[in-house]
């Protein structure tokens, strides 16, 4: 009897041992994917402080401008040749509608 | 012998199937000593590893612990980045990057093949010359450069060559470079800020770093956390009130005109009437915040907030508007200026022309300093300097911006009546010009006044009352006759708008006398005036060639900058006006 239940309890100490060891190197797995996982998170934020950076350069408005003048040849609006629509206004008789574009 | 003899016997008493009990062997008689130092030198061992335990555990152990964690244990510095400053629709302003600085344990370096070296000095953007200076050095660590861009240190890395070290840190940069840079500021190389938001919001912006401990293995794999985590808290990003395409309006459109007219400088801001938002503030001359190694005190000086000047006639509303709202005056009570010069005391003066008898309304359009004079003398100082000093003259503005000024209005004890006249024209006054354009708060709305921000707003401030409402409608349309025929601004008209405003040019005080040839022009407004959206400040300093007066310098600044910002604003336009007349200026549109 004694001698049956002993060795139940060292099938479970064993099973005990190894369960342990499977979980701590499960730990050691997910630990690691944390980490990478931060790093990316990391690089990505950098990379994306970069492209915010990126997209302000390029988008700022003397660059905009000068390659609407100089490549696109395009010229700013002026009053002379606009004409202004609002909902349910008759047109505004200051400027013809034929010189607007 | 014996011993042989018995083993054999033993040996023999077993084969013929003695029982143990009866051995011979058993029956053998040993000295008492050899088996009392048995005993002694087994307990001796086990006491000398009892003792030994009780070193180990009890008395070295923090010891041996510390010198444990040292093999395994690493502190990890976590860094937290400087927050971002964007404009009011997020546009990036500044940002940080991280960068390396490349430093060098001197003597070490020394050994290092000179090939080697070379490439580095290459690299590093400096002659072999100097990086051998540098070198040079009876310290044990010398920086060599600073805030390299990452892929030059990867490569310097590379090279391998002893004792050359690389240390993280961070770069700030400016997109808009020139543009906004007086309201965004910069930092320095150790990332603190040095001027403008970038210092006046140091604090938030800097963030706290933290810290981890982590157990690393041979390959310097992180394996666990042995502490909690200091978490680093980044700086918060900061948002201002600053529109980027205003502000590049305001840069261009003022740097122009600053060019047109051969002005030694020039500073534009616009404000947002409903909210006191600060939508741009430009200086020129500027610098490009990205590249300081040549940055001069003129171009470093922000104009619109540390440099006070003497207004001049865009002070006048301030004292009619007082009468009016006493009850004093009403726009239609006329005055006699005479022939232009009035004698006050022994002191004159002067107007430009000759009004003769001119109403309240026509004062302001003509700008006429007789008429604002007579209106001034009706009144006690104390009412003047109360009026200046509630809309914000003389005062330290609050607005959390870095050397801003309060200016200089004297106290009315000592007003003489020529001063009071002089200052009621805005002479012997000094204000900076974001002071004046906040003052024009009262007349943009409906006579209340609200402090300025240079964030972001979610909701617009409260008011405080100056002038009632009434006077601010009447004052409103005297501001809108200064633009119109026979006013001293119609370079400010804004073609397709109603606008409205007041010019003022002040002789330059120069070592305590009026210059002759030194002027201030400058020019406040507002549009659109059948409903405020906008006040527009602008001031030439020192215009160089035949035209120095407020309107024909500062006039065309404001009426180009307040057409392109209206039209970038999709604005509606209010004017019914069928024959504008389209200024002179307006090839400006076209720089």
């Amino acid at each position: 009897m004694s001698g049956k239940l002993n060795f139940v309890l060292t099938a479970l100490l064993v099973g005990c041992g190894l369960s342990l060891v499977n979980a701590q190197y499960q730990a050691r797995q997910l630990f690691f994917e944390l980490e990478r996982s931060q790093s990316q998170a990391r690089q990505l934020d950098i990379e994306w402080a970069q492209l915010q950076l990126d997209q302000s350069t390029l988008g700022k408005h003397a660059r905009i401008e000068e390659i609407a003048r100089r490549d696109l040849n395009m010229i700013p609006l002026t009053p002379a040749r606009t004409q202004y629509l609002s909902p349910g206004a008759p047109t505004s008789p200051a400027r013809a509608p034929e010189a607007a574009q | 012998m014996t011993r042989a003899s018995n083993a054999s016997s033993a040996r023999v008493a077993r084969s013929k199937g003695v029982p143990f009990s009866k051995n011979p062997v058993l029956a053998v008689r040993l000295p008492v000593w050899r088996s009392r130092v048995v005993l002694f030198v087994l307990f001796a061992a086990f006491a000398g590893l009892a003792a030994r335990a009780l070193w180990l555990q009890g008395l070295s152990t923090q010891f041996l612990q510390k010198q444990g964690e040292i093999r395994y244990a690493r502190t990890l510095d976590l860094p937290a980045t400087r927050g971002k400053i964007t404009d009011r629709d997020g546009q990036v302003l500044a940002s940080s990057v991280p960068v390396k600085a490349i430093w060098a344990i001197p003597d070490d370096v020394q050994e290092a093949p000179p090939e080697k070296l070379k490439a580095l000095a290459k690299l590093l953007d400096m002659s072999d010359d100097e990086l051998k200076k540098k070198l040079d050095s009876d310290r044990g660590f010398v920086y060599l450069k600073r805030q390299v861009e990452q892929d030059v240190a990867d490569q310097i890395t590379k090279l391998g060559i002893d004792g050359i070290q690389t240390r993280k840190e961070y770069k700030r940069f400016y997109p808009q470079g020139e543009v906004a840079t007086h309201v965004v500021g910069f930092t320095n190389v150790e990332d603190a800020g040095q001027e403008a938001m970038e210092l006046a919001q140091q604090k938030t912006l800097v963030g706290a770093p933290g810290s981890r401990r982590v157990i690393k293995d041979r390959l310097g794999h992180i394996v666990e956390d042995i502490e909690s985590v200091r978490e680093p808290h980044d700086g918060k990003d900061l948002t201002l009130s600053i529109d980027s395409k205003i502000q590049y309006i305001a840069f261009t459109q003022l740097k122009d005109a600053v060019e047109k007219f051969h002005a030694k400088a020039g500073a534009a801001v616009v404000l947002d009437v409903r909210t006191g938002e600060v939508l741009a503030l430009a200086n020129w001359p500027s610098y490009n915040p990205n590249d300081r190694s040549t940055l001069t005190g003129e171009q470093l000086r922000n104009r619109v907030m540390t440099d006070t000047f003497e207004p001049g006639s865009s002070l006048k509303p301030f004292t009619v508007g007082l009468a009016l709202d006493t009850n004093r005056v009403t726009p239609y009570t006329k005055f006699d200026t005479g022939n232009g010069v009035i004698m006050i005391g022994d002191k004159p003066i002067h107007d430009t022309h000759a009004h003769g008898v001119i109403d309240v309304q026509e004062i302001i359009q003509k700008s006429s300093n007789i008429g604002t004079s007579k209106i001034a003398l009706s009144m006690p100082p104390q009412d003047m300097w109360e009026m200046f000093t509630k809309v914000g003259l003389g005062q330290q503005p609050k607005w959390g911006f870095p050397g801003a000024v309060a200016g200089r209005v004297r106290p009315y004890k000592s007003w003489r009546p020529i001063e009071q006249a002089n200052m009621s024209f805005g002479q012997g006054i000094s204000v900076s010009l974001i002071q004046l354009a906040r003052a024009y708060m009262i007349y943009a709305r409906n006579g209340d006044i609200i402090p300025l921000s240079f964030q972001k707003l979610s909701e617009p401030p409260v008011g405080t009352q100056i002038v009632s409402a009434k006077t601010a409608s009447e004052m409103r349309e005297m501001l809108e006759m200064v633009v119109q025929p026979g006013g001293t601004a119609m370079k400010a008209q804004v073609p397709g708008y109603r606008a409205g405003g007041k010019t003022g040019t002040a002789q330059k005080v120069i070592n305590g006398h009026y210059s002759q040839t030194k002027y201030v022009g400058n020019f406040v407004g507002m549009v659109p005036m059948s409903n405020p959206r906008f006040i527009i400040a602008v001031m030439i300093d020192e215009p160089g060639g035949p035209v120095h007066v407020g309107g024909d310098v500062a006039g065309p600044a404001f009426s180009a900058l307040a057409s392109n910002v209206l039209r970038a604003k999709n604005v509606t336009p209010d004017s019914t006006v069928t024959q504008i007349i389209v200024p002179e200026n307006s090839e400006q549109e076209n720089p």
